[in-house]
């Protein structure tokens, strides 16, 4: 029986190894932390985001399997949601840059002045979409 | 002839712009360093080609054919540096009316509009944001909230001061004055173009004709 757990054990805990490294891969991959590092001047700090962003994975992790609540004011959940919105669109856009979109496009169309309006139209775009997701009923639930 | 030949120095650039008929010269292919002041006026007008309507929308001009222009005009030793050929892109004169660049550029802000809004929709969709969403809120707040709006809105706006800020374009001067990571990625599409035509000058420009 106590074997039978150990394995349990082992399997998960490989598991976890598994999805962990695979989400730092894909983070990594995409290169937002060192552009986020970039912009507010503090690449010397790389490593506490690197391991806040550990903190984060793991803490929500627990949470969920210990099915624990708070009772926070709902109000708490907005700026939960904006963090989680910018991370979200950093992530896009990051994307969006590393499979090289924006420059052919623009090339291509001859438009390099307007890439600001391409820009803009792409936030607005997400910001639209998503806004349709959430509001307009039937697209969940 | 018992005179020294003269040292020459000169840089080649990588990039220049011209238009149809206007004639391309020494100095406008290459920063010229030498003892004489004279000389060096000389050769930077001597003139290497001139653009003609067939020639497409580049020329590739090697190193050669510049130092050949030079030497039959006067003997000297000369030291090339920079690339091995400038790349001349000639302008358009005769490019689309403003009014069909305008429906262009509007179509491609509702192509790229549309796509956004669909592909975060997808996301949404594929990830299950709904269910995580719900699961956050019965976390931190202890109620069950099948529509946690509350969360869902600032999200959304979220997502586009993620991406605006990401890009770091439109209020790049106030935020910093690196380049943002769309210019450097256009720069190197840009440098990838360039080196791929000096590579393979034959497919870009057939008329390689003479003088």
């Amino acid at each position: 029986m106590i074997w039978k757990s150990v394995c349990m054990a082992l399997i998960g805990f490989g598991h976890g190894i598994g999805v962990g490294t695979a989400t730092v891969a894909f983070v990594v991959a995409i290169g937002v932390f060192p552009r986020i590092a970039q912009f507010t001047k503090t690449t010397h700090l790389m490593r506490w985001y690197e391991s806040m962003a550990t903190c984060g994975a793991v803490f929500i992790t627990v949470m969920t399997v210990l099915n624990v609540s708070f009772h926070l004011p709902p109000l708490f959940l907005a700026v939960w949601g904006i963090f989680h919105g910018i991370f979200i669109g950093m992530l896009a856009a990051a994307l969006a840059e590393v499979i090289n979109i924006i420059p052919i496009l623009t090339r291509r169309l001859r438009m390099e002045e307007q890439v600001n309006g391409i820009l803009i139209a792409l936030a607005l775009g997400k910001i639209t979409g998503s806004l349709i997701f959430w509001l307009v009923p039937g697209f969940w639930e | 002839m018992g005179q020294k030949k003269p040292d020459i120095y000169l840089q080649q650039k990588r990039k220049i712009q011209f238009k149809v008929d206007d004639v391309i010269r020494v100095g406008d292919l290459m920063d010229i360093v030498c003892e004489d002041e004279n000389l060096k006026r000389n050769l930077q007008i001597l003139k290497i080609y001139k653009i003609n309507e067939n020639d497409g929308n580049r020329l590739v001009i090697s190193k050669l054919k510049v130092m050949n222009v030079i030497l039959e005009y006067i003997e000297a030793d000369l030291r090339v540096y920079g690339p091995d050929s400038t790349i001349v892109e000639i302008g358009n004169s005769s490019s689309t009316s403003s009014f069909w660049k305008g429906v262009m550029v509007f179509c491609v802000y509702v192509l790229v509009f549309i796509g956004a809004a669909m592909a975060i929709m997808n996301f949404h969709e594929d990830v299950s944001l709904y269910k995580a969403h719900e699961h956050i809120y019965k976390m931190f707040t202890g109620r069950e909230n099948a529509r946690p709006l509350v969360i869902q809105i600032p999200y959304s706006i979220g997502i586009g001061v993620g991406m605006i800020v990401f890009f770091n374009h439109i209020y790049k001067k106030k935020i910093n004055d690196e380049p943002s990571p769309l210019e450097l990625e256009m720069d190197n599409y840009q440098t990838e173009v360039d080196d791929y035509i000096r590579m393979h000058p034959e497919e870009t420009n057939q008329k390689e004709n003479s003088r």
